[in-house]
Parts: C-alpha cells; sequence; structure tokens
C-alpha cells in the first residue's frame, strides 16, 4: 500500500474507479444514441421524410461529432485510471497533472457533446419538417425517451468526472496551490466553454462574457504569478538575527544610537554600514577610524561598534528596483523615487513620504503591510531603540548614501491603530547638538 | 458560422476591459496593508496597458480601412 492509500483510501481508489465508470456510462449512453440514429433513419421515412443530401450531411456531420467526442471521452477517462494506477503502483500520486488535465479535457470534450447534440436535435425539430416529415407521438415518443436518456447519461458522465477531478484537487491540496492559479484556470475553463457556446449559436453577449473570462483569467495568470508567503514568515526569520544583535550591543553595553555611514567611510562605496558608540552621548567617528575595518565589528580607534545594518539587503533592493546606486543621487531624487519604489514596485505601504525640515529627516509610511513585524521587534528594546526596525534601517542607509553625510537614527513610533509609522533622523553637522 | 463579434464590437470590448483594468489596479493600491491582496497591481496595470495598446491598434486598422 502506498503512503497516500494508506492516508487516503477511499480517495486513491475513486481516482480509477470513477473515470473507469465513466468508461461504462459512455458505452451505454452510445447504446440510447445509436437508437434514436435509428429512429430517425427508419421510423421517419414511414412518416412521409424526404431524403435530401442537404439536411442528411449536417445531420451526419453532427452526428459523427457526437459519436467521436463520446470515443474521446472514454479514451480520456480510460487513460486517466490507468495513469493513476501506474502512478499508485509507483508509489507517486503527489502532483497527478496528468490526470487533471485529462479530466478537464474530458469534462470540454462532454460539453462539447452536449452542444453537438442540441444542433443535431434541432436538425430533427426544424430541418426536417421542411422535407416533409409528419409529426407523430408514434415516433416522437420513443425518440424523445432515448434523447432523455443520452443526456441524462452525459449529464452523469459530467457529474462523475466533476467528482473525480474534486478527488484529484483533494489530493492536491496536501500541497499549496496557489488559489490565484485555480481561480484563472477556472476562469479560462469557464470562458473558453461560453466561447465555444456563443460561436455555436451566435449570441455575441456570450461571446463578450466569453472573451472576458479569458481575458481576467489570462490577467489572474499573469499578476498572481508571483510567490507570495505570510507575513508572520519575514518576523520568524529575521528575528533570531536580530535578538542576536541586541545581546551583542546588550553584552557591549553599546548605548548610543546607531549612526549610517555615507560612502566617504568606507572602502566599498556600495556597502551599507552602521555605528554605534558605546557611550549614549558619544560623538561621531572620523573616517579614517573605519576607512578599511568596516567588516570588522569592534574598533580600537573608536569607541563603538561597526554592524551591518538589518536593513542592508532592503536597501540594495530598492536600489535595483529604482535601477541606481543611492550614492549617485540627491536627497530630493530619494524624495522623489523612494516612495514610487516602496509604493508601486516593492507595494510594501500605501505611501510614503520623506519630509525634510533642516537638519531632520522624518519618514512617514502609511499603511506599511509589515506592520506585524513590530510586535515583536519592539520586544528587542537595543535594537528597535538604537538602531531601528529592517526598514528604518534600510531608509537610514539610503538616506546616508544619497547624502553623503552622517544619518543618526533618533526614533521609530508606530501609530496606536498601527496604520502609520513614523521615523526619525537625523543629518550631518546636527549630529553634535543635543 | 461566424464569430458573431466584428473588429468594431471587439475594439469596444477592448477599451472598457483596459479601463476596467486600470481602475482595479488602482483599487488595488487601496487594499494594500489592510488585507492580503496576493496579485501584483504593475502586472494588473501592465494588463490594462497592453489592452489599451491593443484598442489603439484595432482602431488604427479601422482608419487604414476608412483610408484605402
Amino acid at each position: 500500500m502506498t503512503p497516500m492509500q494508506s492516508q487516503n483510501p477511499s480517495v486513491s481508489k475513486a481516482l480509477v474507479i470513477l473515470p473507469l465508470s465513466v468508461v461504462g456510462l459512455v458505452a451505454v449512453s452510445v447504446f440510447f444514441y445509436l437508437r434514436l440514429d435509428t429512429i430517425v433513419h427508419t421510423e421517419l421515412y414511414r412518416f412521409e421524410l424526404e431524403f435530401s443530401s442537404e439536411w442528411a450531411e449536417k445531420y451526419w456531420a453532427n452526428s459523427w461529432l457526437i459519436l467521436g467526442s463520446l470515443v474521446g471521452v472514454a479514451l480520456v477517462n480510460f487513460v486517466s485510471a490507468m495513469y493513476m494506477l501506474a502512478r499508485y503502483r509507483a508509489r507517486n500520486v503527489q502532483r497527478p497533472w496528468a490526470a487533471a488535465i485529462l479530466l478537464v479535457i474530458g469534462i470540454c470534450v462532454a460539453a462539447a457533446c452536449v452542444a453537438f447534440f442540441n444542433r443535431l436535435e434541432s436538425i430533427v425539430h426544424g430541418d426536417l419538417y421542411r422535407f416533409d416529415l409528419q409529426f407523430s407521438v408514434e415516433w416522437a415518443i420513443p425518440y424523445w425517451v432515448n434523447a432523455r436518456w443520452f443526456l441524462g447519461l452525459i449529464g452523469l458522465l459530467l457529474a462523475v468526472d466533476c467528482t473525480s477531478l474534486i478527488y484529484v484537487i483533494k489530493i492536491w491540496a496536501i500541497e499549496n496551490i496557489a488559489r490565484e492559479k485555480v481561480i484563472a484556470w477556472l476562469l479560462l475553463l469557464a470562458g473558453g466553454g461560453v466561447l465555444f457556446l456563443a460561436w455555436t449559436y451566435g449570441s455575441s453577449i456570450s461571446a463578450f462574457a466569453g472573451l472576458g473570462f479569458i481575458l481576467w483569467g489570462l490577467v489572474m495568470l499573469y499578476a498572481g504569478s508571483k510567490r507570495y508567503v505570510e507575513e508572520s514568515m519575514l518576523t520568524t526569520l529575521i528575528f533570531p538575527s536580530l535578538a542576536n544583535l541586541d545581546r551583542l550591543l546588550e553584552d557591549l553595553d553599546c548605548r548610543g544610537k546607531a549612526l549610517f555611514l555615507p560612502p566617504e567611510f568606507l572602502s566599498d562605496f556600495e556597502a551599507c554600514r552602521a555605528y554605534i558608540s558605546v557611550e549614549k552621548s558619544g560623538g561621531p567617528p572620523k573616517p579614517e577610524h573605519i576607512r578599511g575595518k568596516e567588516n570588522r565589528v569592534l574598533l580600537k580607534e573608536a569607541s563603538g561598534v561597526i554592524v551591518e545594518p538589518p536593513g542592508a539587503e532592503l536597501t540594495m533592493l530598492l536600489e535595483k528596483r529604482i535601477g541606481t546606486s543611492f550614492t549617485r543621487v540627491d536627497l530630493q531624487f530619494l524624495q522623489r523615487e523612494l516612495p514610487k519604489a516602496f509604493v508601486e514596485k516593492l507595494q510594501l505601504a500605501k505611501n510614503l513620504q520623506i519630509d525634510v525640515e533642516r537638519s531632520r529627516i522624518r519618514v512617514t509610511i502609511n499603511d506599511f503591510s509589515l506592520m506585524g513585524m513590530y510586535e515583536k521587534i519592539s520586544s528587542l528594546v537595543r535594537v528597535y531603540s538604537q538602531i531601528g526596525s529592517p526598514v528604518a534601517s534600510a531608509i537610514g542607509c539610503a538616506l546616508a548614501k544619497s547624502t553623503g553625510e552622517l544619518v543618526s537614527f533618533e526614533n521609530e513610533v508606530v501609530s496606536q491603530r498601527g496604520r502609520y509609522l513614523t521615523i526619525e533622523y537625523r543629518i550631518g553637522s546636527a549630529l553634535g547638538e543635543k | 458560422m461566424d464569430f458573431p463579434l466584428n473588429l468594431w464590437d471587439l475594439s469596444l470590448w477592448l477599451a472598457a476591459s483596459s479601463i476596467l483594468l486600470l481602475v482595479t489596479s488602482e483599487v488595488l493600491l487601496e487594499l494594500i496593508g489592510r488585507d492580503r491582496v496576493r496579485v501584483d497591481r504593475m502586472r494588473v496595470r501592465n494588463a490594462g496597458i497592453a489592452v489599451a495598446i491593443l484598442f489603439l491598434v484595432t482602431i488604427a486598422l479601422r482608419i487604414l480601412e476608412a483610408v484605402s
């Protein structure tokens, strides 16, 4: 017994039995269809029907399409059942792609068969009267009985195929299916079906609806194709490294606010580093004390530590999305482009505003999508009060790079309702002032 | 059996669809931070622009048809 069978035996059996039962249903429906066909080709001539290639060719074309689609449905379901059987034997039922595709094809072909049958009925109940056919319950009742049986069996067959598809999705539910993709494929299928019917019956309203379904399906497939993870995952992943940084600051008894270093202090201009002095009111370091030593933690020449801020990588990502290095731009450019990158490109917030007031810079973020992480990060007192959250340090690094001056992190406040995040920095010459 | 829509119908449909897509991309912006939106609004906007370009192509075809 395979792992899947032991986990859900009814599902595993159903995916072999149901498609095979569809093959049986197809056989019975072919029987009723042939009886109906016999009525048309024998009984109707007794009621004055005149043979003409005009109606016969149309009738035969639809008849062959019906029989062909029924054979197709049987074949597809048989292959699907054999495929699932082979997958169980190979102990691999995790992603039965082929079974799902085959079942969807089976459903579409069965639906097409119904459409072909409706066209055939319109020939019998419309066109044939133009060729002298006289209505009589003598032929009509057996015809209707067989037609109802045929359609009933096709309906049952569709229901069985849909049930099989649900079972396939049930197996799939073990893995993560993007709901957007499921919706997109359903829209595409529905659109294809509606468009086909519109084409068959010449309905422009249905054609509009079908095209709409297809367009929105394609848009969902295209726009929902990015991978997303839960917001809480981010906090879970970054929290241990932030906790380590918090403990390091605690053990080294660093009390100063983080100073984000401009390129002048670094041998690699593109790097992001922050200096945190031991003393709470420690002055800014000198570039020569840090340059070339930015990959160390402890400094001999200055009483402080050098750390890579938690948001260093976010700064790099923002540079990548904006398409330039922040070392090559000024503060005005940052005021203009950073909100675009945050809001439109990364979709991290509804709005971001950078206000510069002399040497103070205030960044206000409205409806920040990662607000949930603040609950946990705020428990890391040192990190939260001295260097800020990853977002605060990322913006701090961007400001230091673009202004070319030391930028001090001042504070970060989340509004009571959690909709606004305000981060304050001080810049350049004002760092010595109190 | 002809397709029930002509170029003029398709043109109208493309125009309406592009407006809907662009409006949707803007509405998605309102949802950022409030709900978990798993649709990339930039891509929805790009799709809207692409459909709008298709609409302009149909207009160009109509103009060419009228001129020639």
